[in-house]
């Protein structure tokens, strides 16, 4: 890995499993990311307005689709009307594969979309592909 | 929403028949215009003194059923002009028949050369041309569909209960009901043509009204009108035969009366005669004197209506014989000075002034004893006088009106002469005396009961009946229709809630069995090294079920997804869509060595083209699991086409079907192989629903020497 540099992700998530094998993989690819998690969407934005007065904003937004209070599309709606986040880019985390959400998803301003797969494995390449190539944006300079 | 049943419509045998039923009219009228071509009485008029559909009746007949076929095709560029032709020469002939003029339409294209039961030759019926005008009409307003949908009814109705008016009539001879006054009749064939018409018409509104997919199991609310158009025409026909039955039965009582009148008047008179003449004998025989005056007194004094008896020598000279009443003898003197007073009518005396009516009976006298001459004996009688006292034994309470041959009132015992319409009048001229003939009427007798007649009460039981009919039969499908808008909304309400559980089943499911399939892979991934054989073997089974399950939902989802989809169809061309599953397939076909051949003529068609995707996915993915042990599959796909429709086969050499999987095959959870093939019983189902989404359909047949094939249907016929 080369970039040394600790890439702060938001990770928004209400299942527990999901935040684990998550967790996992970015341990077992040895990915150089700071997670902080919220549990539902109304978290999410509060800690986002936290990092925001502290002038720490996180480089990612993870989202999951389906989540109480706030869901992942209500959470992409907000941060995408708030000036202060806009330029934030957001993954959409789900687990169906309806083309419709898919769709919804790049509608809304989605900087991308991924389906949670079903092996271990295959997660974990998914997020080692991923954080290839959102490292690599954000280390540009 | 629920599905409509797309092939519903076609599949009803009485719809299938209405168009070759159409057909035949127009078969109808050809026949009759051969008819009058060839002066064929079978073909014009069936029997000989039968009316004939006349030739513009047999060309309007052929217009019509063109119209109406052309209607049903949809062409109505042709089919409303025609229409429009139809109900022109139909009005013509009508304002014919109202105004008395002839356009020359009649005869213009043909000369008739039978006028049977024809008021003006070659001319239609009035109720033939109105039941012209009311297809027309019918036809014009067809096309506006579901919003002229009871118009269409009520005319096409009011044909065919028209027209069955005129079959009644001939089957029962009553004939008011197809001729019209005393215009041309409607033929029994042309009443046939406008049932076969008017019916076709009430059964394609029964079944277009039934296609409409919320409607499909209501019954129309206009079926009330029908049922009381149709139970009016039967009471109108029992009406008809009561009054005719009625007519007849008083026209004979009438006449016996009349008779019964007749043969009273003329023993009467007879025996007036009688005694006149034996009073002539005495007089011939020598009576001298004055006898003979008391001999005449007597006379006039004990016979009714009698005022004076004169004789009238042969010069014209008169003795004056006797007198009732003075005040009469100017009467007695006119008719002295009269030129012929063999020839004296009563009108002649009517119009000499007199006030009342009377008769005289003239006898000639030979060479009487008291006048010393011949001459004659002449009785003058008060008709009024003489017919009152002469009928009052047999009709005292009869109402009964007598005239002279000139129509003046003799005798009248209604009082207000106008009353007198309606009457029913029997002539009984007395041809014998020469001088006498009257027409006398009597009230028509009627079948009463309780004081009215049975055809009034057959004509208020029609309208109280009618009524009645139309209140139940509303009320009757009113309250059918609710219960199957409530059992409709019943059903939709469970319908949803079954789909939202399927779905929620879907989705929900997914997420902890891919918890499971995470953990168990992660599980592994660990103790890659610290697994023994037995929990290596519990761990496989672990995830063999996990995956089985996931394969599941996922189907259910595919399938409640079909469900709601919306059919938005591409032209897709069915090699290209074959081809890409195929490599969707690969590993598959790779795993079994499968020989795979597809037909280059695989046509293009509109689909869904996801949902046709999953459908010829499954199809070849069962031919491709369901191969004969050991051996690599052998499958073809071929093009499927049948008069309508289009589709593809899917045809295997592999493990076929056994006979008692057929239908059962196509529905959920149904598996015709146990667990050693894997599956989740849902992909046939899926297939079907496809078919179904696509107005398709899909079936199997097991082929000779093995295999089966399956033929998917995804076009709908067309309507």
């Amino acid at each position: 890995m080369v970039a040394e540099l600790e890439l702060e992700i938001l990770l928004a998530e209400d299942s527990e499993d999901d935040v684990y094998l998550i967790k996992r993989a970015i341990r077992d690819e040895e990915l150089p990311f700071h997670l902080t998690i919220a549990t539902d969407g109304v978290e999410a934005m509060e800690m986002l307005a936290e990092k925001s007065s502290s002038g720490n904003l996180p480089k990612l937004i993870l989202l999951d689709v389906n989540m109480p209070r706030m869901n992942g599309f209500e959470v992409l709606d907000a941060v995408k009307a708030d000036p202060q986040y806009r330029q934030l880019p957001v993954v959409m985390l789900t687990s169906s594969s309806r083309d419709e959400d898919i769709l919804q998803s790049y509608a809304k301003g989605a900087s991308s979309y991924i389906s949670k797969p079903s092996r271990y494995q295959e997660f974990r390449d998914m997020i080692a592909n991923f954080s290839h190539y959102w490292t690599n944006i954000v280390t540009l300079p | 929403m629920p599905t409509v049943p797309l092939n519903l419509r076609k599949t009803r045998l009485l719809d299938r028949l209405v168009m070759p039923a159409i057909a035949l009219v127009v078969l109808l009228g050809v026949i009759v215009i051969v008819g009058w071509i060839t002066k064929s009485p079978l073909l014009m008029q069936i029997a000989p003194s039968w009316v004939p559909m006349q030739f513009n009746t047999a060309l309007l007949f052929v217009a019509t059923g063109s119209a109406a076929i052309l209607l049903f095709l949809r062409k109505y560029r042709i089919a409303i002009p025609l229409a429009i032709l139809v109900a022109l020469l139909a009005s013509l002939t009508l304002c014919q028949y109202a105004f008395g003029i002839s356009f020359g339409i009649d005869e213009a294209l043909f000369t008739a050369h039978t006028t049977v039961k024809t008021s003006h030759p070659g001319r239609m019926a009035p109720n033939t041309a109105i039941s012209f005008i009311l297809c027309a009409v019918m036809i014009m307003a067809y096309r506006q569909s579901s919003a002229n949908r009871v118009l269409v009814v009520f005319l096409s109705t009011c044909v065919f209960c028209l027209a069955a008016l005129a079959i009644y009539g001939y089957i029962t001879g009553t004939e008011s009901t197809y001729g019209w006054g005393n215009y041309t009749r409607m033929a029994i064939h042309t009443a046939t043509g406008f049932v076969v018409l008017g019916g076709s018409f009430l059964i394609d509104s029964w079944y277009a009204e039934r296609t409409v997919s919320e409607k499909h199991n209501r019954i129309p609310a206009w079926l009330s009108l029908v049922s009381t158009l149709v139970a009016l025409t039967i009471g109108l026909s029992i009406w008809n035969t009561v009054s005719s039955l009625e007519n007849r039965s008083a026209l004979e009582e009438t006449k016996l009366r009349g008779k019964s009148i007749h043969t009273q008047l003329h023993s009467v008179l007879d025996s007036v005669r009688l005694s006149l003449k034996q009073m002539v004998r005495r007089y011939e025989g020598g009576i001298r004197g004055p006898n003979w005056v008391e001999d005449a007194e007597e006379h006039i004094r004990t016979t009714p209506g009698l005022f004076a008896i004169t004789f009238l020598r042969d010069d014209d000279s008169t003795r004056r014989i006797n007198l009732k009443n003075e005040g009469l003898r100017h009467l007695v003197e006119e008719w002295e000075t009269g030129e012929s007073p063999s020839k004296l009518t009563f009108a002649d005396l009517e119009e000499s002034g007199s006030s009342f009516h009377y008769f005289v009976i003239s006898l000639r006298i030979e060479n009487s004893e008291p006048f010393k001459d011949s001459g004659y004996l002449e009785a003058f009688f008060d008709a009024r006088e003489f017919f009152s006292h002469a009928l009052h034994p047999i009709v005292e309470d009869e109402r009964y009106v007598i005239y002279d041959t000139n129509g003046a009132t003799i005798i009248s015992t209604i009082g207000n002469e106008k009353e007198s319409k309606g009457l029913e009048s029997i002539h009984i001229e007395d041809t014998y005396h020469g001088w006498y003939g009257e027409v006398l009427e009597i009230e028509r007798a009627s079948l009463t009961a309780l004081g009215v007649t049975l055809s009034s009460m057959a004509l208020v039981a029609t309208f109280l009946i009618g009524g009645l009919v139309f209140w139940s039969t509303t009320f009757a499908i009113n309250s059918y229709n609710r219960d199957q808008e409530r059992s409709d909304s019943e059903l939709f309400r469970t319908n949803t809630e079954l789909e939202t559980l399927l779905h929620t089943i879907s989705h929900d499911l997914r997420e902890p069995i891919r918890t499971v399939n995470s953990f168990s892979s992660l599980l592994e991934e660990e103790c890659r090294d610290c697994l023994n054989e037995d929990s290596r073997h519990v761990l496989d089974r672990l995830k063999g079920g996990a995956a089985r399950l996931e394969d599941l939902l996922s189907d259910i989802a595919t399938i409640s997804r079909l469900h709601h989809l919306e059919m938005s169809q591409e032209k897709t061309s069915l090699k290209s869509l074959v081809e890409s599953q195929l490599k969707h397939l690969h590993k598959e076909i790779e795993s079994t060595g499968a020989k795979i051949e597809v037909s280059e003529k695989l046509p293009s068609i509109l689909v869904e083209k996801k949902s046709a995707q999953q459908a010829v996915h499954h199809l070849i993915g069962n031919a491709l699991k369901f191969s004969k042990n050991g051996s690599p599959p052998e499958i073809s796909i071929h093009p499927y086409r049948d008069k309508k429709r289009k589709g593809i086969v899917v045809k295997d050499r592999g493990i076929g079907i056994q006979p008692p999987m057929d239908e059962r095959l196509f529905q959920l959870f149904r598996r015709g192989v146990g667990r050693e093939i894997d599956g989740t019983g849902l992909g046939l189902a899926i297939v079907r629903k496809v078919a179904e989404k696509h107005g398709g359909e899909v079936w199997f047949r097991n082929r000779t020497g093995g295999g089966t094939a399956f033929y998917l249907v995804l076009t709908s016929p067309k309507p």
